[in-house]
């Protein structure tokens, strides 16, 4: 702790020998008196004398606590380090996420007066005495919009005054890594001012942005395949958990295992307060649709989005603010390409929320496909906007979601031919299996094609969306390798146990070209007995078979499976002993660890098998890119460059409808980047709530400012809020010692009157 | 009734029995104008008639010369028939007796305390005294509760000699310093006097041993006067009470008390020094004086209901007071009681 004005605080100190000296004084004013009655003095004296020595130590106490903490709130205490003048960095992180484009009631948004308020704190920097300033986006993050301390001001200025807010979710424990790494490197004092509303969206839980980054190269479909728009849920946000602390990434600043912040950090880090308007906000928190790809012939269920909004903004305290009145407004729907441009009328329907309801939710058409273009498919992003009425929505990027959708006409599968004749007249082939499951319906209009094991090239896979392959090993190391890059192109492959007794060698080759197969057992197991199968818990991958799983999987018996070490959320059906028996091991690679066999197991002749493979193979239209991202989690460099540290070098923190490009820059596809609704949360916080999300280890030194600013730095305000509880305890000791003196002296003062009198 | 003695101022030194060089007597000092005007229209009477030598020792304290008629009463068998008036017999045939009121001769014994603690005073010489002196003989200007014990002892005994009564002194501190045995004769009072000159010593007080050789002189039944601000353990004093009693004599108890002795009227912080030896005491005064006056009061308190268990009469006499009003009082109150008790 230091004070601003050190003299004062010496001289009060030095005033605490006042008492003393008066105690000591007072002492040699005793005189000597002949007396004669001593007897009634000494039991007189013998009575008082234990109290009264009591009384005087306590006084003295008194007196002495109360000169000090008299001179301590003179002096404006505060915790930290010295403010006085001298060189100093100054490191400004501005929340430029999605919560800070909150507008209020004035038309102006959060965001404008946060780079009022990093403006002003610029204004109070000394370029005289070498201050410096660098400043980092919480949500835009590397490099930084200033990122080495400069004191060219004006420059500063402009670069903040350019800064616009994101539609993602700020990360401040990376956003404060880079600050303190920046004012490390300066060698002065240095001061970290954080500048948020400190609403519930900006404490988001940020937890996969950085794995994100590296990890999203695959190519098409959804991220998880849920056939899900591919939002973030908001129930995640640490804010919505009810009274506990926020969890999460941007949880815990300074816990050491998360990113050592308090053990390194050497600046001092004051945040501005939080907002204490409320400001009501509508959102699109999810867009359902039974499947991303869309056929020509697909009925009206199939075409049929759901879409969840709610509302948020009142107090994360109290639970008061404006989501209590009843509300109405529309949807409206249409599909938009990858230029950006409007391809389909929209279509609206209209929602309401009741009294006290926060959560709604509206069923809408998807528009049909303006144009077809015979058998190639073509990928649109189904737009989701919502219009309320003035007052409700102060955030308007989180009022559209784009989903990313894959129209075709049919699609295209190719079954690898058994070579040679069966050994067991009597049996099916496997390929005979797959031939019967993927024959073309009405509602699934597929071109089956047969491919010979040796006849798997290139050329071949042209024009495929799908490959099933019950015998991998027939298929030569050539042929693996077609196969590989015509999964890493967009391709689905679909891999089943071959039926052979002893060691599967086919699984190195298979291996060497499907990475994602790592796991995968080289010799078959048989069970002890036959086991039953559930569904795993990635059954979300299937979502229109995802009710009917359970009871179809459960005639299925199988006697004998390769074993896999496998991801549990990627299982979609397991023994009931928790083998995996298929298993979604990458995007588009789907592995059946078992043999389309008798032997194996009774599956291809169970009703499972059809719509399984019929839902599989709607998984896997020919490459097409279509992906729906969400702004700051799904970010990636160009590239596909992530930073160290676990910052990525993002982009995509905007939402928008584009086209995607590979390395090269070639267009890829469509992608839709949709902006992260959890940042719409428009709750306020309190202070304390704000330090335990941040502050999860509690070895943080948090210095709290006003972001209205009268004109005091951080610290004279820290300084007067600490000076005025010092003053509060001063009164009370003043009142304790009145007390004291009053019993002390009342009767003194009284037995003095009565000899006047 | 003789004439009372004339005081006579003396600035002779004080031949006796006094163990401390005795001071310039001046019986002023003592018999202040105002205080004798007071005392003049009282006659001191003793609460009991105590036989006196003048009067012999027979069963009737009437028996004697100077008998005044008091009244007749009815003759009740076994009365003495010597006493029944035959005038009222002659004219109304029947029996009375007549009684009589005889003035006996009262032995007065004052017992004067000289111990170390009567050696303290906060009043001004110079307003106490009367005179207008500023200063004592020995240069003490405070007024001590001595003085005033000796004032009210030299009151006391020259009120006594007017009635031609018998007075005796004792003034002790450990043990008796001087005694004056009892006489009526002139010059007594002069003695009285230059004994009562002495200073106080610094002695505690033994009131128990004192009694006992006071006693040990006095062959007849006395009123012994007792002043002194008797501070030391009530439960000795209760043994005095006792022995007075048992030897039956009369007491009268004068308990000298300085006023602000009793308030503890000081304002700055004291270190008090005992007058009698004891060990020194710091102390704020204004913090014990609740506890000092309650100890103070319950002392008196005790004092006076022990004097009065026994029939003994008890006085606080304060040196801020005039002689005359506290004497005044106790001598109308006396008085009072000796009317009652005198008819037989």
């Amino acid at each position: 702790m230091n004070v601003l004005h050190p003299t004062l605080l010496a001289a009060g100190l030095a005033a605490i020998g006042v008492p003393i000296l008066i105690h000591l004084l007072l002492r040699r004013r005793y005189r000597h008196v002949q007396w004669a009655a001593m007897r009634f003095v000494q039991v007189a004296q013998k009575q008082q004398r234990r109290r009264r020595r009591l009384e005087q130590i306590l006084l003295l106490i008194a007196r002495c606590l109360l000169l000090a903490l008299v001179a301590f709130a003179v002096a404006r205490p505060f915790f930290g380090d010295d403010t006085g003048s001298g060189e100093k960095t100054l490191v400004l992180v501005l929340d430029d996420g999605i919560t800070a484009s909150a507008v209020g009631d004035d038309g102006r948004s959060e965001l404008a007066g946060h780079l009022e308020a990093a403006l002003e704190q610029i204004g109070k920097l000394d370029f005289q005495a070498g201050d410096r300033v660098a400043v980092f986006g919480a949500a835009s993050l590397a490099p930084g919009i200033v990122p080495v301390p400069t004191s060219d001001f004006s420059a500063a200025r402009a670069a903040i005054e350019a800064i616009t807010p994101t539609d993602s979710v700020p990360n401040f424990p990376a956003a404060l890594r880079l600050a303190r790494d920046a004012a490390a490197g300066t060698g002065v004092r240095s001061e970290i001012v954080v500048v948020s509303g400190w609403r519930a969206g900006s404490l988001a839980p940020t937890g996969d942005r950085a794995s994100v980054g590296a990890g999203s190269g695959e190519a098409g479909g959804d991220a998880d395949g849920t056939g899900r728009a591919g939002l973030p849920s908001p129930a995640n946000a640490g804010v919505d958990q009810g009274p506990d602390t926020p969890r999460g990434a941007n949880a815990g600043l300074g816990s050491g295992s998360d990113s050592g912040l308090a053990g390194d950090m050497s600046a001092d880090l004051v945040l501005m307060d939080p907002a204490t308007d409320t400001r009501a906000n509508l959102r699109i928190t999810r867009v359902e649709v039974p499947r991303l790809t869309l056929l020509g012939d697909d009925d009206a269920s199939a075409r049929r989005a759901l879409i969840t909004i709610d509302r948020v903004g009142t107090s994360a305290e109290s639970g008061v603010g404006s989501a209590g009145a009843s509300l109405a407004g529309e949807v409206t729907v249409s599909l938009v390409s990858s230029t950006g441009e409007t391809v389909s009328l929209g279509r609206t329907v209209g929602f309401a929320f009741a009294e006290g309801e926060r959560e709604t939710r509206v069923a809408v058409d998807i528009p049909p496909e303006p144009t077809t273009r015979g058998l190639s498919p073509r990928a649109y992003a189904l737009v989701a906007a919502l219009s309320a009425p003035a007052g409700t929505d102060s955030i308007g990027s989180d009022s559209t979601v784009r989903t990313a959708l894959r129209f075709a006409t049919g699609i295209n599968a190719g079954v690898v031919r058994a070579r040679g004749v069966s050994t067991d007249d009597a049996a099916i082939r496997p390929s005979a299996w797959l031939n019967a499951a993927l024959r073309p319906t009405e509602s699934t209009p597929i071109r089956l094609r047969e491919l010979a094991p040796s006849g798997i090239d290139e050329d071949a896979l042209i024009g495929l969306d799908l490959l099933a392959i019950a015998r991998p090993d027939l298929l030569t190391a050539r042929s693996w390798t077609s196969l590989g890059e015509f999964s890493r192109s967009g391709g689905c492959v679909v891999l089943f146990a071959p039926d052979i007794e002893g060691v599967h060698p086919w699984v190195d080759d298979a291996l060497a070209s499907l990475p994602e197969l790592e796991g995968l057992s080289r010799e078959a197991r048989s069970l002890s007995s036959s086991r039953s199968v559930t569904p795993g818990l990635g059954g979300a991958a299937l979502p229109v078979l995802n009710t009917e799983m359970e009871r179809l999987a459960s005639s299925v018996r199988v006697h004998r499976l390769l074993g896999m070490n496998a991801d549990p959320g990627s299982v979609v059906l397991s023994t009931d002993a928790g083998e995996p028996l298929l298993t979604r091991a990458g995007p588009q690679t789907w592995v059946f660890t078992t043999a389309l066999s008798p032997d194996w197991s009774n599956l291809p002749a169970r009703p499972l098998f059809v719509p399984l493979m019929q839902e599989i193979a709607r998984q896997c239209p020919e490459q097409i890119v279509a992906r729906t991202l969400t702004a700051g989690l799904d970010a990636r460099s160009p590239a596909g460059l992530a930073s160290t540290d676990g910052v990525s070098m993002s982009r995509g923190l905007i939402a928008s409808v584009r086209s995607s490009r590979d390395d090269s820059g070639q267009s890829t596809g469509l992608e839709a980047t949709n902006a992260d609704v959890r940042g719409g949360d428009t709750a306020t916080l309190t202070r304390e709530r704000v330090e335990a999300a941040l502050n999860e280890g509690g070895t943080l030194e948090i210095r709290w400012s006003n972001a209205d600013g009268d004109g005091n730095d951080a610290a004279p305000i820290a300084g007067t809020r600490l000076g005025l509880m010092i003053f509060a305890a001063a009164l009370l000791v003043a009142l304790l010692e009145s007390l004291i003196a009053l019993r002390s002296v009342r009767p003194r003062a009284a037995a003095r009157l009565g000899a006047a009198s | 009734m003789d004439p009372a003695p004339t005081p006579t101022p003396s600035t002779s030194p004080a031949a006796g029995p006094s163990p401390v060089p005795a001071r310039g007597v001046d019986a002023s000092l003592y018999l202040h104008p105002q205080t004798l005007a007071r005392l003049k229209s009282f006659e001191l009477r003793a609460k009991m008639i105590v036989e006196g030598v003048m009067s012999g020792r027979h069963r009737s304290p009437y028996h004697g010369f100077s008998v005044e008629f008091a009244q007749h009463r009815p003759y009740s068998p076994g009365d003495d028939l010597r006493h029944l008036d035959w005038k009222v017999f002659g004219r109304t045939d029947k029996l009375h007796l007549k009684q009589y009121q005889q003035e006996t001769n009262l032995d007065l014994v004052c017992l004067v305390d000289a111990s170390g603690s009567m050696n303290f005073g906060t009043r001004a010489f110079k307003e106490a005294s009367g005179v207008g002196v500023e200063k004592s003989v020995d240069g003490r200007s405070e007024w001590t509760k001595f003085d005033h014990a000796t004032a009210l002892a030299a009151a006391i005994s020259y009120i006594t000699l007017q009635q031609n009564d018998r007075v005796g002194l004792g003034v002790f501190g450990a043990e008796l310093m001087a005694i004056i045995n009892r006489s009526s004769q002139r010059g007594t009072w002069r003695k009285i006097v230059e004994t009562l000159a002495m200073h106080p010593v610094d002695q505690q007080t033994d009131l128990s041993r004192v009694v006992d050789q006071v006693l040990g002189q006095l062959n007849h039944r006395c009123l012994i006067v007792l002043i002194s601000d008797l501070l030391t353990d009530p439960d000795v004093i209760r043994a005095a009470f006792a022995r007075i009693r048992h030897r039956g004599h009369d007491l009268i108890v004068f308990q000298m008390v300085d006023q602000a002795e009793r308030t503890l009227a000081l304002d700055d912080l004291v270190i008090f020094d005992g007058l009698e030896g004891e060990e020194s005491v710091r102390a704020d005064p204004a913090d014990i004086r609740d506890a000092y006056t309650a100890a103070f009061d319950a002392h008196i308190a005790r004092i006076r209901k022990e004097a009065t268990a026994f029939g003994f009469d008890h006085s606080v006499v304060s040196t801020h007071d005039w002689l005359g009003p506290p004497l005044a009082a106790f001598i109308a109150r006396r008085q009072a009681l000796m009317s009652r008790s005198r008819i037989g």
